[in-house]
Order: structure tokens, then C-alpha cells, then sequence
């Protein structure tokens, strides 16, 4: 059993035991934090499997240069420098875009390099913004004061003909350059991403990283519990905080998988569990694994984040919490907030606001854990209105639990349109833990609306 | 039974605590305020139809987590003037509400006493700013954490007035030698993007225009780009405005517009000046006394490793970070007291 596996390339720790499979040869997947098994086929072809503690994906994003026909940073310029009869070199970072601050950081490094081993060629550097990460603010005032001269550009006044020619205008500057243009990289997801997000069932973001866009994912989370994204693998801004991300994976690989502080709250009752794996599907931190000795599904610990998707969704009732109370038939006006987003928001509201409202409060760990069946017991009479507060998805703890309570309620406001059962008096709303004042004004005017 | 003392309870300190407390370990926060929260405290969420990722929601749950917690004492009102003792057994000498105390059996100490804002310090505020259509990012802050989302048109943000146009002028307290600051801050660029589409957000026919020198990457698992900009109706202007003139109406800005050397002017209603993260003064008191180094700026840095001294730094004091990489750091900090204490708890 290793602590980690690095996908791609390798990170050396003295405390973590570690292996490393190429992301071309990885095949398949199980497992969950704690114990993941990872089948590949090695250099004879040969398959083998290892088993792991956790998994850090650590691939380089993909370096495209935009113009093509352009020199690129990786090329070795050299030869080129050496028998150029230009008197010039010309680097252009942001061409189509904005670039991460490792490109600004990567070009000023080239730019100096350039200068200080070909004293006699003019290096001008051109830019929109430069970005500072660890020394950049330092290495641009040095390569200002070696002579390297940076000229700003925007949208229109920069242009690249097809003839491979830079046209620059300003006021006071016209410039017309011909060869010895290096292009600074864009950063694209690696191909074998996709891959790899398919065999650990891994949602991407919208630009095609394995991390997805949420903030209870900062800094190196993948949304399954004990996998990591490391740079290239998490996104652009991945490499802005490289040393300190990969410090920070290491040691909570070590902190939450070595030696774990471990809450045992919900259970499944193997009599009851059908093996149906709802359950497995449902939850967003990959905590739900199979009890081979038992025949049926148990909770990961280490994954388990507490949303109770799982109890909301499981057909046989077989998952509880441990000490839980049935829920009493409640009545009347009733709000079920979400303990990350709408509940934090409504204590902060002060005791006054919340005797005046006097409304019933629910307070539950996630919107994904409402249960249908527990929507239309409370709306059965048609005096009852219900209101569910989740979270917005980028900050929901649980992924995209807000979408799943989304879901629920709107099958359940169309079956009771179709029972015409007036479906308005069940509401959906987004609130972050901030919204204090949101939140008083909205179940003020909910309020008033239902009576 | 031996303790760990953070001292600062802001994010990084509470962060630190919470990681700590949940491993079992005593934790006890020095506070220097009545409260915990530090910073956070006065920032608003910056939600618009949709959650621009500003992480405040992770601070919520921090503190809920510390105020649950019954392995985190806090001692509030509380200074420190004293430091002695050798490494795995230290005693820090605290002043609460003008008596003395000193606590003793602290296995690690953990500076996390943040930063301080650029208009917080003496220099921070010219004359040219002094005017109440000229805000502070905090300023307008306040507002945003005040607003109530109502659906039915009404003024949202209560600025006193409705602005027909806002400008933001970034860069202050930061990459300027007058300033003291010749770095960039970093999280300035982030910070008022956001601020600049809750606006856009509450008032949609304001004009947003931003004075910019380099759009910086906008945190953790955001990044800025023009098109983004673009998309939200934030024109940019890349330079620093040279003069602002005031009359009854409205403000002037000049500046030179980089393309054509000429210069040219814009006027608005409301001014959003960005705010450079500096240096907490305190940080020369903790150079001393736990024997730590200053950077250029007066951000500490430990002199030897922090696993050998048993002091630790966690978040701003180190310099500038954004919300989710103080917390971060935190966590890292935390993990690496864990291990550091198991290491020497195993004997090796």
C-alpha cells in the first residue's frame, strides 16, 4: 500500500510513500480515499494494479503557440540568435488573451536570459499585463534595468500579418519586425485529461480542468475525497502557487489519510441495503464503497462530508444517522435551511427579527437532502407552504448539492400541477451565509405572501 | 497538559485553530479585539446572479466550527509583552484589559496577526481623495455587506445616491516607491472585479470603467481575463489618472491615454480606490521578541526552520494572500504542527 500515486509526474517526499503511473498507461479506477486500487499496463505491457492511500493528479497543461509559424519558448534559440542578422528579438505574451502568471513569469525569465547571453540584440518584450507571482515584481524591474525594452499593447494596435510581420503603432512608437518573434504560450488542458476524469469519474471545469469551480475545493481538491489536482491538471492559475499547493497536498494527504480524526455518524443497515447503489451514484466526495463480507454498501469515512444525499435518496431507508429522531408532521409555514449558506445567515439575524418571524425552522446540512416524500407529506394540506434555502453552486460544500435540491423541488412543483395543488407554495432560493439582510427581507415578504 | 497558542484571531489564526482542535490538541487564540474575524468581519458577500467565488462562505464555516469547539479557548482584549521559555515549553507574558498574566506550557506558538490595509495607515489618505464621492474599496464594503437583495427596483446599495458611473482606480498602495510598496498586492485586481459586478449587478446602467497597470490573475480557481471584462460591461483603461478634479456635479478624471499620448478625460459620479495590502506594524514587535526576519516591505519571515523553533507564521503576516490562500496556508500550518508533534511524540 503506498500513501500516494502520482498520475503523471512525481513528487519525492521523505514522509509519503509514493509510485508514479504514466496517465497513458493508467487503465482503470476503485476504491475510495483510503484505499484506491489502480490497474495499468507497464512498459512490457504487462498489467498490474497498486493500491494507495490517495492519488495526486500532477499533468502539465498543454503549451499551444498562437500565430502558428512563430518561434516558441521550448525551441532552443541558440542557433537562431547566434546567426541572426537582425539586430532583434521580440517576445509577445497575451496575444489572444490574458496569460496565466507562470507565462509572465516563464517569458521575463526568457527575456533575461536572452539579454544577458546576446548583449548585442535589442529585446523587446510586448505585453498587456504583466502578472506577479513569487519574484516577478522584482525580475520585471530587473530586466527594465538591463535594457530590455516592454512596450504595452491593446487589442488595436498590436497586430501579426500572416506574413509573419508585428505592426506596432502608438503615438510616439511605429514599429515594423520581421522574424525572431517568440510567442509566449496558451495553456490548454492536456488531451489525456478527459481520459483520466473518466476513469476516476471526475467532473471538470468549464474550461476543461479537473477541478471544478468551487470554492470548498481550494486549493488542490478534485471533488472526490483523497484525489488531488496539481497544476496543469487544476487549471491555468494551478502553477501560481505551485510550491505552496503541492506543500499543502502532501500534507494533508498525510494529515486525512495517515493518521485521521474519524466521525462515525451515518450507518447503513446491511438488512436493509439492496444494493441498489443510489447511493454510490449520488454522492458528490465518493464516499460510498461496497462491504464485500457484508453484501452491501457501506460509508467511507474519510470521504464522507455530511451532506446526507445519500440518506434522501436511498430507496430502502437502509442509511440513518446514529442517535437521529423521527421528524415530526409539521404545519403551517415551514423553511428548511441549508447549515452552510441560509441557517449561519438566520442566526446572525438576531433574536428579535427571529421571534417576530416566528416561523418553523429546519435546519439541513444540504439541499440535496430533502426527500420528496417528505415535500409532499408537509404540502398534503393546502393551508402548508415550504420554503428550501440552499446554497449558490460554486460555493456549495457539497458540489452541486443545490442543483440535486433543485431537481427535487421542481418534480415536485410538477406533480402537484398536475394534481392542481397550487405549486407556489413550495420556493427554492440561493442565499450565501453573508445575506442577513437578503434573508430577513425575503422570508418578511414570503411571509406576508402566504398569508 | 501542554498547549498551542495562536495569536491573532482573524481567518488565518481561526483556520489554524479549528485544524488544530479537531486533532485533540488545547488551543488557545490571543485576540487583540472584543471579536473574532479580523478582516473578514467587515467584507460582504460579493454574490451576483451567481457566486463569483470571493470565499466568504468558507470563513462562516470556520467560525462556526471555532465557536463549537471545546478545544479552543479565546482571550479577548489581550496583548502580548512578554516571550520566554525554551522550545516545546514556552510562556508568553499577556496583558487582558490592563492586567498581567503570563501562560505557560505552550508546546507552538502561531503568529497570524494579518495585515493592515493601505488606508488604515497614516500615509494613506491625500488630500485629493479626501470627498465623499471618493471611496475606499472598504468603504463601498460596507455598503455591499449592508445591501438587502429587494426584487422590486428600489436602491439596493445605499450609497445616498444612485451613481450613473463608477470608476475604479487600481494600484493604490502598491508598485509605487512613494508608497512604500513597490510589489504588487496581488489581490486588489480580484477584490474589485468583484465589487465592480455587484454594482453592475444592482445598478445594470451604471458605466464601469476600471484604471488598471496589470490585471492581475483573480485567486485560487478564478482567473481574469479582458473578454470576461468585456462581457461584463467593465471598460478598462490602462494607466493611473493623473489629476482628479471635483465639482458640484461630478468628478474629472485626466489621464494620458497610452495609445495617443494625448490626454483625455473622463467624468463620474463615484470613485473606487483599490487598497494595497501592507505590513501590520506589529510585526516589528514579533521580529524581536520571537526573533524573526523582516522582508523589504515588513513582512516577517522565520530566520531558522519553524518545526525547529516551534514558531510558526500562518497567512498575511508573511505577506499578501487572498481568503482561500490564507486558508490554505493555514491548513498547512496546522498540518505541519501535527506532524512535527507526532514526530516528536514517536521519539524521532
Amino acid at each position: 500500500m503506498y500513501d500516494v500515486v502520482f498520475i503523471g509526474n512525481d513528487i519525492k517526499s521523505p514522509s509519503l510513500s509514493s509510485f508514479q503511473i504514466n496517465p497513458a498507461q493508467l487503465l482503470t479506477a476503485r476504491g475510495e480515499i483510503g484505499n484506491f486500487y489502480l490497474k495499468y499496463k507497464d512498459d512490457k505491457e504487462d498489467l498490474n494494479e497498486v493500491e494507495t492511500r490517495a492519488v495526486v493528479i500532477n499533468i502539465e497543461a498543454e503549451k499551444e503557440t498562437p500565430a502558428t509559424g512563430l518561434l516558441s519558448f521550448e525551441r532552443n534559440l541558440d542557433n537562431i540568435l547566434r546567426n541572426t542578422r537582425k539586430d532583434y528579438i521580440v517576445i509577445v505574451q497575451d496575444y489572444n488573451e490574458l496569460a496565466p502568471a507562470i507565462v509572465s513569469k516563464e517569458g521575463l525569465e526568457k527575456a533575461i536570459d536572452i539579454r544577458k547571453r546576446f548583449p548585442d540584440l535589442n529585446v523587446y518584450y510586448f505585453y498587456r499585463s504583466m502578472r506577479f507571482i513569487d519574484n516577478n515584481d522584482r525580475r520585471f524591474e530587473q530586466a527594465r534595468k538591463m535594457g530590455i525594452v516592454f512596450l504595452k499593447y491593446e487589442r488595436d494596435n498590436l497586430k501579426i500579418t500572416d506574413s509573419r510581420e508585428l505592426i506596432y503603432n502608438r503615438e510616439d512608437i511605429n514599429l515594423k519586425l520581421k522574424d525572431n518573434i517568440i510567442m509566449a504560450p496558451e495553456l490548454k488542458p492536456a488531451a489525456v485529461l478527459d481520459r483520466v476524469a473518466r476513469i476516476f469519474n471526475l467532473r471538470k471545469s468549464e474550461k476543461g480542468y479537473l477541478q471544478p469551480e468551487n470554492i470548498y475545493l481550494q486549493p488542490t481538491l478534485s471533488g472526490k475525497r483523497g484525489v488531488y489536482v496539481l497544476g496543469g491538471a487544476r487549471g491555468t492559475t494551478g502553477y501560481s502557487n505551485l510550491t505552496d499547493e503541492v506543500e499543502f497536498t502532501l500534507n494533508e494527504i498525510r494529515n486525512k489519510t495517515i493518521d485521521p480524526v474519524i466521525e462515525q455518524e451515518r450507518v447503513v443497515d446491511d438488512q436493509k441495503c439492496i444494493l441498489c447503489y443510489n447511493c454510490y451514484r449520488i454522492c458528490n466526495h465518493g464516499a460510498i464503497e461496497r462491504d464485500e463480507v457484508l453484501d452491501a454498501m457501506k460509508i467511507n469515512y474519510l470521504a464522507c462530508q455530511g451532506c446526507n444525499a445519500c440518506i434522501a435518496r436511498c430507496p430502502a431507508g437502509a442509511i440513518s444517522i446514529a442517535g437521529s429522531e423521527d421528524k415530526k408532521q409539521s404545519k403551517g409555514l415551514k423553511v428548511m435551511m441549508c447549515e452552510n449558506s441560509a441557517q449561519p445567515a438566520w442566526k446572525k439575524a438576531g433574536n428579535k427579527v427571529r421571534t417576530a418571524l416566528n416561523l418553523e425552522i429546519e435546519e439541513i446540512p444540504c439541499a440535496c437532502s430533502i426527500k420528496k416524500e417528505d415535500l409532499f407529506n408537509h404540502l398534503s394540506n393546502p393551508e402548508n407552504r415550504l420554503l428550501i434555502l440552499g446554497c449558490f453552486e460554486e460555493s456549495c460544500k457539497h458540489i452541486n448539492g443545490d442543483k440535486r435540491g433543485q431537481q427535487v423541488v421542481d418534480e415536485v412543483k410538477a406533480t402537484l400541477e398536475k394534481l392542481d395543488l397550487n405549486p407556489e407554495r413550495l420556493t427554492f432560493k440561493r442565499l450565501s451565509p453573508r445575506m442577513t439582510a437578503d434573508l430577513e427581507y425575503f422570508l418578511s415578504a414570503w411571509k406576508e405572501d402566504s398569508l | 497538559m501542554s498547549k498551542i497558542a495562536i495569536v491573532g484571531g482573524g481567518i488565518a489564526g481561526l483556520t489554524a485553530a479549528v485544524e488544530l482542535a479537531a486533532a485533540g490538541n488545547r488551543v488557545l487564540i490571543i485576540e487583540k479585539g472584543s471579536e473574532i474575524g479580523g478582516n473578514v468581519e467587515s467584507y460582504g458577500c460579493k454574490a451576483v446572479d451567481i457566486c463569483t467565488k470571493c470565499n466568504l462562505c468558507l470563513v462562516d464555516d470556520i467560525i462556526n466550527d471555532v465557536s463549537s469547539s471545546k478545544n479552543i479557548e479565546i482571550l479577548y482584549r489581550t496583548s502580548i509583552n512578554d516571550f520566554r521559555g525554551k522550545t516545546g515549553d514556552y510562556t508568553l507574558g499577556i496583558e487582558t484589559d490592563g492586567e498581567l498574566y503570563s501562560v505557560d506550557n505552550l508546546e507552538y506558538i502561531v503568529l497570524a496577526t494579518g495585515f493592515t490595509k493601505w488606508s488604515e495607515l497614516e500615509t494613506g489618505t491625500p488630500e485629493a481623495f479626501k470627498d465623499n464621492r471618493i471611496l475606499w474599496a472598504s468603504e463601498l464594503e460596507e455598503s455591499i455587506k449592508n445591501r438587502i437583495d429587494r426584487e422590486n427596483g428600489q436602491d439596493v446599495i445605499d450609497l445616498g445616491y444612485s451613481p450613473e458611473s463608477v470608476v475604479f482606480i487600481q494600484c493604490n498602495g502598491s508598485r509605487n516607491m512613494q508608497e512604500k510598496a513597490r510589489y504588487c498586492s496581488r489581490i486588489c485586481c480580484g477584490y474589485n472585479y468583484r465589487m465592480a459586478r455587484v454594482l453592475k449587478h444592482y445598478y445594470p446602467e451604471v458605466d464601469i470603467n476600471m484604471f488598471y497597470m496589470d490585471i492581475q490573475e483573480g485567486g485560487f480557481i478564478q482567473d481574469i481575463s479582458f473578454s470576461d471584462l468585456a462581457e461584463n460591461d467593465i471598460g478598462c483603461i490602462n494607466c493611473k489618472p493623473v489629476r482628479i478634479e471635483k465639482n458640484d456635479n461630478n468628478l474629472i478624471l485626466h489621464y494620458e491615454n497610452q495609445l495617443t499620448g494625448k490626454t483625455e478625460s473622463i467624468a463620474t459620479d463615484l470613485i473606487v480606490l483599490s487598497e494595497g495590502v501592507h505590513a501590520n506594524e506589529v510585526n516589528e514587535k514579533w521580529a524581536d521578541l520571537f526573533n524573526l526576519q523582516i522582508d523589504d516591505y515588513g513582512f516577517l519571515m522565520p530566520i531558522e526552520s519553524e518545526e525547529q523553533t516551534g514558531i510558526f507564521l500562518a497567512g498575511t503576516v508573511k505577506g499578501p494572500k487572498d481568503i482561500a490562500g490564507t486558508i490554505s496556508d493555514s491548513k498547512n500550518i496546522a498540518y505541519r504542527i501535527k506532524n512535527a508533534r507526532n514526530l516528536s511524540k514517536s521519539g524521532g
